[in-house]
């Protein structure tokens, strides 16, 4: 039966999808017409990201709110210091939306808010500015969008020492959902310390934010990141500048050391696993009628499966091994020594260790087994984990309420946010730290309810703070602080302009991209994992005779069958081919989704990497500094690739009438009416330019610093 | 805020630095805070001649014994691969590379290079980085080059990289930023890829665009005087003069006669060693090209005697004319890759890779020409004398010494670490391979 199944599969192959892409940059006129009518009847799109949301079940927590701005006041007055004035709604308005949800507000979606559409009907009428703030707020932070926001910022805690992207997708799909869904950040991260599997389950997760292969990178990596812990010097010495020792570096690495690494420990080991491939590999040697690269085929799942693809087992040791280098000057302890499992602050997490424990073993290097006598009763792992995301620990609310902080405000209230030095950091407002302290614990980690606080405070809607602005123990917030966009803002902004079917834009993720999934995944889900030595032996053996018949190379037939292009090519589904259109930019295949959709992080020459995306390849490396590659992609490549006549708001352009036009533009990309000048100016532009007047006038906008900036 | 202030390097932007955080931030004159104490201190070259490199990376690993340290008494090992003399004496050459041969009298050879791995990634990321991967983002050759050294040609970026494969390895500003990125260019033939289409559009609505952008950044730097809105409205200023200079078409491979294409090659790394001469020429300070396609597992006969001839070619043509218009004096011309290959056959006809011992040119910027370094062992496993043994430490000082860079300044990386060129102190330069003068 199972035969027959495969050589049903094969014989699927046939059909060979087409290769024709791209839809959306040239839509005629036509087509749009028939999606503003869509829309309308309610079908086909979904309009805006806004509508049909799940709303917050309780109200916003007013007293929260009230607090924040009661201890900013109270700074403020005593530094003598006044606060800067309430910021206008459509300054505010584009803030909410790219704090939120990462990007500016449509043409139609500023006009709905602003009761400036040619209806003069709005979703927000009849109410209040100070209401219809609050509805903005709730809807924003329950969009899907939201979600695609704060992945951009969050993913940055990867640190990914190769290129490989493959398995990573299901680490960021499933990260992705878990921000929408808000899942507590304590139970997101002690997740993300302990769970095991297979990456393809997709919550399996654990493992490929665990090591990738490297422990003491990532030890590094989370120390940083989610305590602000620098501890990675004591790896080799005691640390320059703060009082960890050596040894205290490898009684915390004790907690997750990994005894249970092989595969002869692997609880759920899989059946594939089992399988002796070198029985197999003589097989394919011995076949006459096959593609001569089948072996290759027989590595996927000898190598990529039994290696790469488990998610560890927990571990339990709880003990770890002094280096062969050990050279402490505060701590006793000889070379190869064993050390029990121990935190440098807070409270000690329980751990059983045998009575009595022996440090014996000394002389031995690293690598050396752990003797299993010596090990905790309890998993070590856990216990760290449960110590690491513990709403006492010092540090772990701590960075996040400042990170949040930070965030909505431009500023921490301690910096270096990223790095807390003993007996140095100290909050600029420490009652105020702790009252962000109380309200991440009494909203129980979940981000949005902190989030909906911060942005209802009434110093978030206060026009920015502007100028040299560096951060010291005397300083006070007197607004959210101006700066520049974000690179994936900037991008996502873009995005905006270009793909907006007159107001209905959120970015829509892709379903199943296929460039991104890997044939793994389809190997995992039509059960090849479980497959016993005879039934691995007979696919390879299939795949590889057909391949030869159709006169390809074993991978290439087998990526078709599965309908992937490989690592690099792919070919999408027609439903993708709707929604994607290549751009062959340098060589290499981009496209216009929302920059947390597009590979993460993008390739080194993509609009994103210039514009300072992290690389990924360290901690907060994301950068928003200026520099002439930026600026010649936004005064040539931009242009050029992203305004297509007739298509997005040159679209929405066309529609309009006289002024209304030049309205239109720069409500798109400023969120804002031109000033009588500004008019003046683009009038005149726009008469010397002919028929191209108002691609050059939104060539002048995107290119502003206004564009860039975040008031 | 304080560490972005670090990398950013317009003239407003440094004075403001320089008068308002005092030099730590700068990363100059810190004090040494690491616990192991080492210092080294930095040899400095009387009168450095390089202030240009370019850095022919040869991605895959390049077989030192089909190229530039042939064995011909390991006998059938070397399969198709033959002898030949070159201008010095007693220095022979494999076939595929007859006239690097006839122009060994300008370049220096070292025959004892050993990266110690044999992978990779790990090796291109060492030959550029002279670090490990780890939890820094180690900025490559060029990013320090741009950081440590002002530009010579304001119109032109610092740094350029040609075919680059490695996803910024070579190209990335590393914790330096984007700043000190290279400019990519991925066709050498379709020059800058972001400044093209500016001629498209008319002289005079180009500049009824810019009257207005500039009226409008104008109006909101009145509103907003951040630092960062300052620092954007330089850099639109000296792109703008950028696409405006004569200089720009220093990227545009047409203005070369086709007697000159003909003499670097009809290959993509012919045009890019074009492309790298024509931007010297326009002093940008640092170009990387690239080749891929090297590493051969199988085939290497075939594939040698295809690919050898090419980078013979476009080699021995650049290192001519740099030396025929003078430009060689203060050019340092680097050819390197990540290892050699293995001392036997195996796969399809294809030879493993050899992390042992290996070769590489360089050629200009100081350095005594017709020198032969080192030598790699008889079997052509690993390198004969130990005490000449070059490791990628001391090769990435070598670069910074012709320069006369002090490889041992400390930079902080974003999260305050310090690191400088020479990683751990552990490189020194090889003075002996430059001119005394």
């Amino acid at each position: 039966m199972f035969i027959h199944e495969v050589n049903k599969m094969l014989g699927k192959c046939a059909s060979r999808p087409s290769k024709k892409y791209g839809v959306i940059t040239l839509i005629p006129r036509a087509i749009h017409k028939f999606f503003t009518f869509a829309t309308l009847i309610g079908s086909a799109f979904c309009h805006l990201s806004l509508s049909g949301i799940d709303t917050f079940s309780s109200p916003l927590d007013l007293k929260q709110v009230e607090r924040i701005d009661r201890l900013i006041e109270k700074r403020l007055r005593t530094l003598g210091v006044k606060p800067n004035p309430i910021a206008s709604q459509e300054v505010l308005l584009r803030r909410l939306y790219l704090q939120i949800i990462g990007r500016n507000p449509t043409v139609r979606e500023f006009e709905d808010y602003m009761g400036l559409g040619p209806s003069g009907k709005s979703a927000f009428a009849d109410r209040g500015a100070e209401e219809k703030k609050r509805e903005l707020i709730d809807r924003l932070l329950q969009s899907r969008e939201y979600g695609m926001n704060e992945f951009n910022f969050w993913s940055e805690m990867k640190n990914e020492p190769d290129n490989s992207n493959m398995k990573l997708f299901y680490f960021w799909a499933w990260l992705k959902k878990q921000l929408n869904d808000d899942l507590p950040f304590d139970e997101l991260v002690f997740k993300m310390l302990t769970e095991t599997g297979n990456v393809f389950q997709g919550d399996g997760v654990a493992r490929e934010f665990r090591q990738n292969g490297n422990f003491a990178n990532w030890f590094a990596d989370t120390m940083l990141f989610f305590h602000g812990a620098h501890i990675t010097c004591a790896q080799c010495h005691d640390h320059p500048f703060d009082s960890y020792n050596q040894k205290q570096y490898y009684e915390m690495t004790a907690f997750l050391r990994n005894e249970g690494h092989s595969m002869e420990n692997l609880p759920e080991k899989l059946p594939i696993n089992k399988i002796d491939m070198g029985k197999i590999r003589k097989r394919i040697s011995q076949e006459k009628n096959l593609d001569d690269r089948t072996a290759a085929l027989l590595n996927r799942f000898a190598f990529w499966f039994s290696k790469w693809a488990q998610a560890e087992t927990t571990t339990k040791a709880g003990v770890d091994r002094l280096p062969k280098d050990f050279e402490s000057l505060e701590a006793e302890g000889e070379p190869g020594q064993l050390v029990k499992a121990k935190v440098l602050y807070g409270k000690q997490p329980d751990l059983h260790f045998p009575a009595p424990f022996s440090s014996e073993g000394k002389k031995k290097g690293r690598n050396s087994q752990v003797p299993k006598e010596s090990w905790s009763k309890n998993d070590s792992r856990e216990a760290f984990a449960g110590w690491f995301t513990d709403k006492n620990n010092p540090r772990f609310t701590l960075v996040l309420a400042n990170r949040l902080w930070k965030k909505t405000m431009g500023m921490g209230l301690f910096e270096p946010a990223e790095k807390i030095r003993e007996g140095k950091t100290a909050p600029s407002d420490p009652i105020l730290m702790e009252a962000l302290i109380e309200i991440v614990h009494q909203k129980q980690f979940r981000l949005k309810e902190v989030y909906r606080i911060l942005y209802n405070t009434t110093l978030f809607s206060r026009e920015s703070s502007r100028g040299s602005i560096t951060f010291s123990m005397d300083m006070g917030f007197t607004g959210p602080i101006s700066r520049r966009v974000s690179a994936e803002q900037m991008w996502d902004n873009l995005m905006v302009l270009r793909n907006d079917l007159v107001g209905q834009f959120d970015g829509e993720p892709l379903p199943d991209h296929p460039s991104r999934l890997h044939p793994y995944k389809a190997y995992y889900e039509k059960g090849y994992l479980n497959f016993n030595e005879e039934e691995l032996t007979e696919y390879i053996l299939n795949v590889g005779r057909e391949a030869k018949k159709a006169g390809v190379s074993a991978l290439e037939y087998e990526n078709k069958r599965l309908g992937h292009g490989g690592t690099k090519g792919a070919i999408p589904s027609a439903e993708v081919e709707k929604k994607v259109e290549n751009l062959n930019l340098n060589g290499i295949e981009y496209k216009f989704l929302r920059a947390s959709e597009l590979r993460v992080p993008a390739r080194i020459d993509h609009f994103l990497a210039h514009f300072g995306q992290s690389t990924r390849k360290e901690l907060f490396g994301s950068v928003r500094e200026a520099s002439s590659t930026q600026a010649l992609l936004m005064l040539n490549w931009a242009e050029k690739n992203l305004f297509v006549e007739d298509s997005g708001i040159l679209f929405t352009v066309g529609e309009r009438v006289g002024d209304d036009k030049i309205r239109t533009l720069f409500k798109g990309t400023l969120s804002r009416l031109p000033s009588e000048k500004e008019l003046r100016f683009m009038k005149e532009l726009a008469d010397n330019s002919g028929k191209n007047a108002y691609r050059d006038i939104l060539w002048v906008l995107v290119n502003s610093n206004e564009f860039r900036s975040l008031l | 805020m304080l560490a972005n202030l670090d990398n950013s390097e317009t003239r407003r932007a440094f004075l403001r630095q320089s008068t308002g955080l005092g030099l730590a931030s700068l990363g100059l004159s810190l004090p040494s805070a690491n616990a192991q104490g080492s210092s080294v201190a930095t040899l400095f070259l009387k009168n450095p001649k390089a202030k240009k490199i370019i850095y022919l990376f040869v991605d895959g690993g390049l077989s030192q014994i089909d190229s530039f340290d042939p064995k011909p008494q390991m006998g059938d090992v070397m399969m198709n691969t033959k002898v030949i003399d070159t201008k010095i004496d007693g220095v022979r050459y494999a076939h595929y590379f007859p006239m690097l041969a006839q122009h060994n009298d300008k370049y220096c050879l070292i025959r004892s290079m050993s990266t110690g791995t044999a992978s990779h990634g790990t090796g291109v990321y060492v030959t550029h980085r002279n670090y490990r991967p780890g939890t820094a983002n180690h900025p490559p050759i060029g990013a320090w080059i741009s950081k440590m050294l002002p530009s010579l040609n304001e119109n032109l970026p610092k740094t350029v990289a040609i075919h680059e494969r490695s996803q910024g390895i070579g190209s990335s500003g590393g914790f330096f930023g984007a700043k000190h990125a290279a400019t990519t260019i991925p066709v050498a033939a379709n020059g800058l890829p972001a400044g093209k289409q500016l001629a498209q559009v008319s002289e005079d609505r180009a500049s009824g665009r810019i009257k207005a952008l500039k009226m409008l950044n104008e109006e909101f730097h009145h509103l907003n005087k951040s630092n960062f809105v300052r620092d954007h409205m330089d850099v639109l200023d000296n792109t703008l003069a950028l696409l405006r200079s004569p200089d720009f078409s220093a990227f545009d491979l047409s203005k070369e006669s086709d007697q000159t294409r003909e003499r670097y090659g009809d290959s993509k790394l012919g045009r890019g060693l074009l492309l790298a001469r024509r931007l010297i020429e326009n002093d940008v300070r640092f170009v990387e090209v690239t080749t891929s396609g090297w590493d051969h597992h199988n085939n290497i006969m075939d594939e040698m005697s295809k690919m050898g001839p090419m980078l013979d070619r476009a080699l021995a043509a650049l290192i001519t004319d740099l030396q025929h218009s003078g430009l060689l004096d203060e050019t340092l011309v680097v050819l390197t890759t990540e290892f050699g290959r293995q001392n036997h056959i195996s796969g399809n006809k294809g030879r493993d890779h050899g992390p042992g011992g290996y070769c590489q040119i360089l050629a200009g910027g100081g350095v005594k020409p017709g020198l032969v370094y080192g030598e790699t062992a008889e079997d052509a496993q690993g390198v004969k004398e130990k005490k000449e043994k070059v490791s990628p430490d001391d090769f990435f000082v070598t670069m910074a010494y012709a320069m006369g860079l002090d490889y041992n300044k400390k930079y902080l990386s974003l999260d305050k670490r310090q690191f400088s060129m020479n990683n751990r102190g552990k490189g020194s330069p090889l003075n002996s391979i430059f001119a005394a003068s």
